[in-house]
C-alpha cells in the first residue's frame, strides 16, 4: 500500500459538537427538501390515489368529527355558546394535526424502517415529511371554515393570516416532542403505547369540546391552570378560536410563558436527543 | 490501485434477549472485521445464515454506525438490499425510480436523464407505469437491479439479488456489474450462488459468526465454506 492510496478516503461518522446539533437539523432538513417532497407526495398519492373521494376525505373528515362532538357535547352538557359548531371544529382539527404528527414521528424510525435500511440519509427526514403532510391535510381541511364565516356572519380580517401559523406551530412542537421519543420506541415497545394511551386521554384535557373560558370560569388561575398550560395545544386553539370571533383569548401572561417555554425546550431537546440517538436507535428498529 | 473503501476493526452487536445473556451465547452481529476494498474490485462474502453478512453491508452503506471501528470510502455508495426493499407498492415504477433516485441522494435532472435507460434495461415494458404491487417477483428485482446500477455509485452492495430475473436478465445484469466496475467503481456482492460468486468475484471473505475466517481467492474460500457447512 502506497501512502497516497488514502487520499480522499473519509470516514463515514464523525462527530459533532453537540449544541449546533438543532441547527444542523434545520440544515439537513433544509437539504433534502427535495426528497421530503418526494416522500409527501408518496404519502399523498399511496392514501387517495384509489380513494374515490381522493382529498375530499381530508376535508370531509374533520368535518364529521366536529359534527359527532358537537352532538355528544351538547347531550353531556349543553352549551349555548356561540359558534360552538366552529370552536368544535378548530378545536378537534388542531388535535388532529397534533396527535397525528405526534404519533407518526415517535413511531418514524420503526414505521420507515424499509427506507433507511438501505439508504443513508438523515433520519429525521421521515417524521418531517409525515410533519409536512399533516399540515398540509389541516391547511386544505381549512376551507371547512369559510361556510362557518358566512353562516355565523363572521368578519374576515389580516389576522386570519395567522391561523397557518398557529398549525405550523402545533406542527413544529408535536414533531420535536415525537423525536424526542422516537430513538426510545424502538428499544421500549411500551412507548408507542403510552403515546397512544396519552393520545386517548389528552383528547378530552385538551380544549377540543370545551374552551378555555370554561375551563377558566371553573377552576380560575390557579395551580390547576399553570399545570394545564403545559399542554402545548391549548394557546395555539384559544388563539385561533379568538381570532376567528374577534375577541381576547383569555389566557394570562404566564400561559404564554409557559407555552413558549415548552415548546422551545421540546425543540432543543427533540433535535439533540434524536441527532445522538436515531442513528444507533435504527440497529434495533 | 487505490482503495475505495477501508474497514478496521468493525464490531457491531445486537442486543441480546434478557434470558440468553447469563448463558454466555455469542452475541449476533460482527465483530473486529478488517478489509480494504480496491477501485474496481467485487469482493464477495459468503457465510450460513446469520453470520453477520447484512449486517456488515448495512454498516459499509453508513446506515447505522458500529459499535467500535471505523469505516472510511471514496465517493458515493449505493445498498440493495434485497427484493422490493425501499420501494412503495401504490407508487409506480417510475415514480419508485424517482424516490429511489432521491434517497441516493440524485437529483430530479439526474434522475430525468436517466429514467428511459432504466425503463428499457428493466424490460418492465408498460408495467413501468404501474402500481409496483402489481408487480411479479422477477420484476420487482429487475426494477431494483435496474435503478440501483444506473446511478453508477462508486460503491455497489448488493445482498442477494443477483441471481435474479431470468437466464438474458441474469446475463446482462452481470454484464452491468461488470461495466460498472471498468468504469472503476467497486462491489460488495453477498449472495449464497457459489457458482454465480465464481464467476463474478476477485476475492471471496467467508465470514462466520460475526468473524471474517478468511478473505481471499474464490476457490480458497467456497473450499473452506464447504468444510464449514459439512461439519
Amino acid at each position: 500500500m502506497n501512502e497516497d492510496s488514502d487520499e480522499g478516503l473519509t470516514p463515514l461518522w464523525q462527530g459533532g459538537g453537540r449544541l449546533s446539533t438543532p441547527f444542523r437539523t434545520v440544515q439537513q432538513l433544509w437539504q433534502e427538501r427535495n426528497l421530503i417532497r418526494l416522500l409527501v407526495k408518496r404519502d399523498f398519492t399511496s392514501r387517495y390515489r384509489r380513494a374515490g373521494l381522493g382529498l375530499g376525505w381530508a376535508i370531509l373528515e374533520p368535518l364529521l368529527l366536529a359534527a359527532v362532538y358537537t352532538f355528544i357535547f351538547q347531550i353531556l352538557v349543553g352549551t349555548d355558546r356561540f359558534a360552538y359548531p366552529l370552536m368544535v371544529f378548530i378545536g378537534a382539527m388542531f388535535w388532529r394535526l397534533f396527535s397525528t404528527v405526534l404519533s407518526a414521528s415517535s413511531n418514524s424510525l420503526i414505521s420507515s424502517r424499509n427506507l433507511f435500511q438501505f439508504a443513508r440519509v438523515p433520519k429525521a427526514i421521515f417524521s418531517a415529511s409525515s410533519a409536512v403532510m399533516a399540515f398540509q391535510m389541516a391547511l386544505l381541511s381549512m376551507v371547512s371554515i369559510f361556510p362557518f364565516i358566512w353562516w355565523y356572519e363572521l368578519e374576515l380580517s389580516w389576522s386570519y393570516l395567522l391561523i397557518p401559523v398557529w398549525l405550523a406551530i402545533t406542527a413544529l412542537v408535536a414533531w420535536a416532542t415525537g423525536i424526542l421519543l422516537a430513538p426510545m420506541a424502538t428499544r421500549v415497545p411500551d412507548i408507542m403505547h403510552a403515546i397512544r394511551f396519552v393520545l386517548r386521554i389528552g383528547f378530552f384535557l385538551s380544549p377540543v369540546m370545551w374552551t378555555y373560558d370554561m375551563f377558566g370560569k371553573r377552576f380560575g388561575d390557579g395551580w390547576l391552570a399553570a399545570i394545564v398550560q403545559c399542554n402545548p395545544t391549548i394557546v395555539p386553539i384559544t388563539e385561533v378560536r379568538s381570532i376567528l370571533l374577534s375577541e381576547p383569548t383569555g389566557i394570562p401572561a404566564e400561559g404564554y410563558l409557559i407555552f413558549a417555554l415548552v415548546s422551545f425546550l421540546s425543540v432543543i431537546l427533540g433535535s439533540i436527543v434524536f441527532e445522538s440517538h436515531a442513528h444507533k436507535a435504527v440497529v434495533y428498529a | 490501485m487505490r482503495t475505495a473503501l477501508r474497514c478496521e476493526g468493525v464490531t457491531l452487536s445486537y442486543p441480546l434477549p434478557k434470558r440468553f445473556q447469563k448463558m454466555d451465547a455469542t452475541s449476533a452481529g460482527i465483530s473486529n472485521i478488517s478489509f480494504e476494498l480496491r477501485e474496481g474490485e467485487v469482493l464477495g462474502i459468503i457465510g450460513k445464515n446469520g453470520s453477520g453478512k447484512s449486517t456488515l453491508l448495512k454498516l459499509l452503506a453508513g446506515i447505522f454506525p458500529p459499535d467500535e471501528g471505523t469505516i472510511s470510502l471514496r465517493g458515493s455508495v449505493s445498498l440493495l438490499a434485497g427484493v422490493g426493499v425501499g420501494f412503495n407498492g401504490e407508487l409506480t415504477g417510475r415514480e419508485n425510480c424517482y424516490l429511489y433516485g432521491a434517497l441516493m441522494g440524485r437529483s430530479t435532472a439526474q434522475i430525468d436523464a436517466l429514467i428511459d435507460e432504466i425503463w428499457a434495461f428493466s424490460e418492465l415494458e408498460h408495467f413501468f407505469d404501474r402500481p409496483f404491487r402489481m408487480f411479479s417477483a422477477g420484476m420487482k428485482s429487475r426494477l431494483g437491479i435496474s435503478v440501483a446500477t444506473a446511478f453508477q455509485p462508486e460503491i455497489l452492495l448488493i445482498d442477494e439479488v443477483l441471481g435474479v430475473g431470468d437466464a438474458s436478465f441474469r446475463e446482462r445484469s452481470k454484464k452491468r456489474v461488470r461495466d460498472l466496475i471498468d468504469g472503476s467503481g467497486s462491489v460488495v456482492i453477498v449472495s449464497h450462488s457459489l457458482s454465480l460468486m465464481s464467476g463474478i468475484c476477485d476475492r471471496i471473505m467467508l465470514m462466520h459468526q460475526g468473524e471474517c475466517m478468511l478473505i481471499g481467492a474464490p476457490e480458497d474460500a467456497i473450499q473452506a465454506y464447504s468444510e464449514i457447512t459439512s461439519q
